[in-house]
């Protein structure tokens, strides 16, 4: 039959994909301890199989949302309040990080403990002080054992065959894991004595941001707070190698879909898998090939970055078949070298018209006294095109000028006996043979490019396969391809910027090359929620130029260049100096603070030890210019108040509505707002956060909140007596400013706060032991913490 | 009951007077200036945080290298719903399509700013404070907006908030140099509840002269402001309604809040709202579709409503993204961070329509990102100059720049049928004024400048020296305020003419010399 249209070849878009091959050439590659090597990809591994129905289950269940207890005039839904907000008033400041001038008083120590700590006691501020600062600080950076954890569950690997129905619940089941995890956090800094590490756990935590709303596997969670925890004092650079490969972080910033996509070419080579073969730069000039071997004939191919989701799509001016966009070439009877193309780009096929000679043996043929004529695409199947003459042997030839592209053709004759049809008698190839241009489709025609070269000469004999293909041999063809897309096609920046911006040298100290550098040094890495594996065929072992040095980077080496910066040591000393003193940095003493840092090889005790010592971190000018975060703010009233027994009424999970208090206050633990972390300073406080703040000290005094029962009851006759002379109403109010108050409040304040307390009894006659004594002590305590200076520490 | 209660005892203390906020005070006037100074209209800003992919949203359907950059998440061309012959809408914005063919949204395409600053919170505090890309500016633009209006809100605040905010927030926008113009209020019944509950209304305090004073200061302030705003709001919202359902998700919830304070009488110029998790590095299709239609299916009724309550003409809305993404997919199904995005600007006095040309997906920025076409301030200038109608000198100063502004708005000035246009130098006059005439000697035009006391006839006629009426420019009765007048001297032959303006029992002169 004759062509004149191509049926669409659906054989090419039912190939779907198969796991592609695997390179075991790599070698060995240097990578942190902890993470094994994959070297295949093998398909029946556990690890692949949990990993693959992990990503599913990510894909389809969203992360369940904390539950909270249902309390009468509050809201159901927590409007999570992230504001933004950076202005701070200037600093004009004398005190440097020196340690010479430090006056280490008892409201010295108060301030050290509320900055370090989720709020001290009376006792922890007076031992503090009988102390002194230095064994203070040294107890305040003492390493603490890890905790034994919230339970079994954390190890449990996510089963790889479930029904929808178990998944479900089992998505329920980890909602609850995630509150008990939660709930095991806010113990842990309930306990904390005078140490500073659960408070530099939640600084990291705000540091690398990572949100169980995304990552819906507790125990990646849990992991990924006890990396914080174990690094907490610990070496930075170090920190941060672990943290890039940490299961969660893979996950919370895509890092496990950054890979390198291989260049591939398929075709009737393979089938159209869509892998075929794999193309490789050895001598890294850009230029990616693959030699193989082939049977003679025709034969179609494109380039892939593995399977049909990155295939190239081939202008029609060099494409075999315009249907499909294919390439093609015709394999003759010697090796091949096919032009380096760029990606669904043509090579330089060259203008102006070229020679064709076309020659058909018509041997045996009776014509019937009719002419021959070569027919096909250049003169739209018209049946006459061009007129061949005979050569007295049996053969006809004629030559023809054609412009660079691709041609089918045919071969008729015609005369008298047809009465001139054009298409008296054809010769074509037989279907499906070897010569016949697209062995797939229904038409059999002959067919060549005109692409390379000045001349094509074409031998077929009538009704067979042209001469010239011998069948049954097989050459070498050499694929090439430059400018090749894949290496970048896989890559997901989302990780390598935030490493840079975030985590490590902010905004303005890298550019965006250096982001997609780093993001290939970190390709291959995947997990299984629980280990991290590093995948060699989706790692781009190529050469990158990170912040102007040229290596085979590994994320490791990424990192080195990084902390090898100058500015990196000042980005960390600028966030210890916000989180601990104040949200304006001091330039001066972010200089000094960076340098401690880079002498002890970004150790981040030195640094601390040094800034909880200085004169600056006393400096008056701070003294309260720290807004309680969200979750000091619910912590710090009860170990204030030493509430240590809290029993959740029937029902009710522990530290439930603790935990709901934070996120009123824009703080849900393992829940930061995005990856930048908690806003701080100012946006703690705004016209929704302040009233719920009051609305929450007013429970922890009352033990109730509307009707709903805190699950504690504070003593405050007890309380009370902890402070050294209650008994005495004015010396008993100076006591709780300090103790409340990081600023020394006016006498004004203080008077109102006695006459809460006396209301106009005789302050001789106040004591602890007067039947009113409970009451009046609740509606101090409760005005304490209600007055705007509570918020500030 | 609580406030009166809490005035008369502040009075009673008397200290630390400048920290007390004078509200306390009567304050009649303020309100009304607030209302008149913004025109009486509303402007709703819509942020959509994480970075918007806008290739997605308003899909240039017929180009190939659309679909050739993108061939796992292109949107199909036969699921595209047209807007024009090239450009269509995600299907996920199906329920915008009334409003679109009512001409009631304007599309502003490829808005970004030169060099983009790919990470989303710088961009979004370049957003948010109206910055140059290479300048950090510690206040927003919405707060330098409000502070012209009203500079005196921290110590004599308006009866109504300047701005509020529903759900998460926006705090830079809102910071001022003075202060924070504005309150974040989630349900206003609870709101005005806890406030009540809370507040303790005897405390005051001079904060020493520290930096942990000024932070006081600044926590006394949102006290303050909370308690002040409290009853307004809650008031509102008791006296309003909504007329329509609206989906039960957060971005319905702030719409529906917002219709139902306005119509409750509420007076405040800027809301502010959020969508977030626009930030699509992976599984970008589920994820953008599903979130632009929860924005779709809350902002359709929230017009209807606005209509239904008879306040579709004082409301528009605008989009802002902090960027969009790359015109290239990613490895994950997903974008990376990119750069210009289309934005809307939605209400019924819109001229609906596509602002600008189809991204242009040939021609990158040295990072394969789309190069913008609209600076994102010209939208900001757009919407104080036409909606708000601030002066241009406001707005250059509010702006840092002069940016060019679009005549988005219809009848822009119908609210005081003035067909010379009121350059708003803001304020009332103390009399009835007419200035000098510049340039002067002119040809063939010149300008003043008149000033009403009160609401009055204004006559303004031109005399030449022999006393004979020539002109007759300003016949009308108008209300305080100021107002330029553009004279013509086509008709009149070179020499001395005399302008003079009757108004309130006052006349009032000035000279004018035509030279041909």
């Amino acid at each position: 039959m004759i062509k004149t249209n191509s049926l669409p070849n659906c054989f090419i878009i039912i190939i779907s994909f198969v796991l592609f091959g695997f390179l075991f050439a790599q070698g060995k590659y240097k990578t942190s301890e902890k993470i094994r090597v994959i070297e295949s990809m093998d398909n029946s591994s556990e690890f692949i199989k949990r990993s693959e129905s992990l990503d599913a289950f990510l894909e389809e269940h969203e992360s369940l949302p904390p539950e909270y207890p249902s309390i009468k005039n509050l809201p159901k839904n927590i409007n999570p309040i992230h504001p933004r907000q950076i202005s701070a008033p200037g600093l004009d400041i004398e005190s440097t990080i020196s340690s010479r001038d430090v006056d280490f008083d008892l409201r010295a120590a108060i301030h050290l403990l509320r900055r370090t700590t989720f709020g001290p006691t009376w006792e922890h501020i007076n031992s503090a002080h009988a102390a002194g600062l230095d064994a203070t600080v040294d107890a305040l950076l003492e390493e603490q054992p890890a905790p034994e954890p919230p339970g079994d569950w954390v190890d449990d690997p996510y089963p790889p065959d479930l029904t929808p129905e178990q998944q479900d619940s089992l998505n329920q089941a980890y909602r609850e894991q995630r509150a008990e995890l939660r709930s095991w956090i806010i113990d842990s800094m309930l306990e904390e004595g005078i140490n500073v590490q659960e408070t530099m756990t939640l600084f990291w935590h705000d540091h690398f941001a990572t949100s169980a709303q995304k990552v819906n596997f507790p125990p990646a969670i849990y992991n990924h707070y006890a990396l914080l925890r174990e690094y907490a004092l610990g070496n930075i650079k170090d920190f941060v190698k672990a943290m890039a490969l940490d299961p969660a972080m893979l996950k919370w910033l895509d890092n496990d879909e950054n890979r390198y996509r291989h260049l591939y070419v398929t075709g009737t080579l393979d089938d159209w898998t869509g892998y075929g073969r794999k193309l490789l730069d050895e001598d890294e000039d850009g230029i990616y090939t693959k030699t193989v071997w082939m049977e003679s004939g025709l034969h179609q191919y494109k380039y892939t970055c593995g399977g049909w989701n990155w295939a190239e799509s081939v202008p029609d001016e060099c494409a075999y078949n315009t249907e499909w966009h294919n390439r093609g070439f015709r394999l003759t009877d010697s090796e091949l070298i096919l032009d380096s193309h760029p990606w669904s780009d043509c090579s330089d096929v060259g203008e102006g018209p070229r020679t064709v000679n076309f020659t058909v043996d018509m041997t045996g043929v009776d014509l019937q006294g009719g002419e021959v004529h070569v027919t096909g695409t250049m003169d739209s199947w018209s049946g006459f095109g061009l007129t061949l003459m005979p050569n007295g042997d049996g053969t006809y030839s004629g030559s023809m000028e054609l412009e660079p592209g691709v041609y089918e053709y045919l071969y008729t004759v015609t005369g008298d006996f047809d009465d001139w049809s054009g298409w008296g008698m054809y010769g074509n190839p037989p279907l499906g043979s070897h010569c016949d241009w697209n062995p797939t489709d229904q038409w059999s025609n002959f067919g060549f490019d005109l692409f390379n070269s000045d001349t094509v000469d074409l031998n077929n004999v009538w009704s067979e396969c042209e001469s010239g293909f011998p069948s049954d041999q097989s050459y070498t063809v050499t694929f090439t391809l430059e400018d090749n897309p894949c290496p970048l096609a896989g890559i997901n920046e989302n990780f390598s910027r935030e490493l840079l911006e975030l985590f490590t040298i902010g905004v303005g100290n890298y550019t965006q090359e250096d982001v997609v550098e780093a993001a290939r040094a970190y390709t291959g890495y995947t997990t299984d929620g629980l280990e991290t594996f590093f995948n060699e065929n989706r790692h781009d072992f190529g050469s990158k130029t990170f912040m102007g040095q040229t290596g085979y980077w590994t994320g490791d080496d990424i990192v080195d260049i990084i902390f090898d910066q100058e500015e990196t040591a000042r980005f960390f000393a600028r966030k210890i100096f916000q989180w601990f003193v104040y949200y304006n940095p001091d330039e001066q003493a972010i200089d000094a603070l960076a340098d401690v840092l880079r002498e002890n090889d970004y150790e981040v005790k030195p640094m601390l030890e040094a800034l909880f010592k200085s004169e600056l971190f006393f400096d008056e000018t701070f003294r309260g210019a720290k807004y309680r975060g969200g979750i000091a703010h619910v912590l710090s009233p009860i170990r204030q108040m030493y509430i240590t027994d809290i029993v959740p009424p029937a029902g009710e999970t522990k530290n439930r509505i603790l935990l709901m208090f934070q996120e009123y206050f824009g703080q849900a633990l393992l829940y930061p707002p995005d990856v930048s972390g908690w806003l701080g300073y100012r946006n703690w406080i705004n016209t929704y956060t302040l009233p719920y703040r009051k609305l929450f000290t007013n429970a922890v005094i009352d033990g109730y909140i509307y009707d709903y029962p805190m699950g504690f009851q504070p003593n405050l006759l007890e309380v009370a007596s902890h402070f050294p002379n209650p008994n005495d109403a004015q010396q008993f109010i100076d006591d709780l400013v300090l103790y409340f108050y990081d600023i020394e409040p006016t006498d004004h304040t203080r008077q109102l706060l006695l006459d809460q307390l006396l209301q106009g009894l005789d302050p001789y006659n106040w004591s602890l032991t007067i039947p009113e004594a409970e009451d009046r002590l609740k509606g101090v305590f409760k005005l304490l913490m209600r007055y705007p200076d509570f918020q500030l520490k | 009951m609580k406030r009166r209660r809490f005035l008369k005892n502040s009075l009673a203390i008397g200290l630390g007077s400048t920290l007390i906020p004078k509200w306390i005070q009567p304050l009649l006037a303020n309100s009304d200036t607030l209302r008149d100074k913004g025109q009486n209209r509303i402007l709703v800003i819509l942020n959509l945080g994480g970075g918007n992919d806008g290739l997605n949203t308003i899909i240039p359907f017929t180009d190939d290298n659309y679909y050739n950059l993108r061939p796992n998440i292109a949107i199909p061309q036969n699921e595209v719903i047209p807007i024009s012959d090239s450009l269509g809408f995600n299907p996920a914005l199906a329920p915008l399509l009334d409003l679109w063919n009512q001409e009631n949204i304007a599309i502003f395409q490829n808005v970004g700013y030169s060099q983009q600053d790919l990470s989303h919170f710088r961009s979004t505090d370049i957003w948010r404070s109206g910055s140059d890309v290479d300048q950090y500016i510690s206040t927003g633009w919405v707060a330098r907006y409000l502070e012209t209006l009203y500079s005196d809100y921290v110590e004599n605040p308006p009866e109504e908030p300047m701005s509020l905010q529903q759900g998460s927030t926006d705090g830079l926008l809102l910071t001022g140099n003075e202060g924070v113009p504005g309150v974040i209020v989630d349900d206003p019944s609870i709101f005005y509840n806890l406030v009540n509950e809370t507040y303790e209304n005897e405390y005051n305090n001079v904060p020493p002269e520290t930096v942990g004073g000024d932070e006081l200061s600044y926590v006394r302030q949102i006290d303050n402001n909370s308690f002040a705003y409290a009853g307004v709001i809650q008031t509102a919202a008791e006296m309003g309604q909504n007329t329509v359902e609206y989906p039960n998700n957060s971005m319905g919830t702030q719409l529906s809040i917002i219709a139902k304070l306005l119509s409750g009488g509420l007076y405040t110029p800027i809301f502010l709202t959020h969508q977030y998790g626009y930030d699509t590095h992976n599984n970008q299709l589920n994820d953008q579709n599903s979130l632009l239609s929860v924005l779709s299916s809350s902002i359709e009724p929230f017009f209807q409503d606005l209509a239904n309550l008879g306040l579709k003409d004082r409301v528009v809305l605008l989009t802002t993204s902090e960027f969009g993404r790359r015109p290239f997919e990613n490895g994950s199904n997903g974008t990376d961070h990119g750069t210009a995005a289309p934005q809307l600007v939605i209400g019924s006095k819109v001229k609906g329509g596509i602002y600008g040309s189809n991204p242009n997906m040939t021609e990158f920025d040295s990072n394969a990102n789309l190069l913008h076409e609209f600076d994102f301030r010209q939208l900001y200038a757009t919407i104080l100059s036409e909606w708000f109608d601030l002066p241009y000198t406001d707005i250059e100063n509010i702006l840092f720049h002069p940016f060019e502004t679009f005549p988005i708005i219809e009848n822009r000035f119908s609210h005081n049928s003035d067909p010379i246009r009121r350059e708003g130098l803001m304020g009332i006059p103390k009399d009835f004024t007419l200035s000098n005439a510049y340039p002067n000697p002119f040809n063939p035009v010149t300008q003043m400048t008149y000033g009403v006391k009160q609401n009055s006839l204004v006559d303004i006629r031109v005399f030449d020296l022999k006393g004979r009426q020539v002109l007759h420019p300003v016949h009308k009765v108008r209300p305080a305020g100021y107002y330029r007048l553009n004279l013509s001297g086509r008709s009149l032959p070179s020499g001395n003419y005399s302008v003079v303006m009757n108004a309130g029992n006052t006349t009032r002169k000035t000279k004018i010399t035509v030279v041909k």
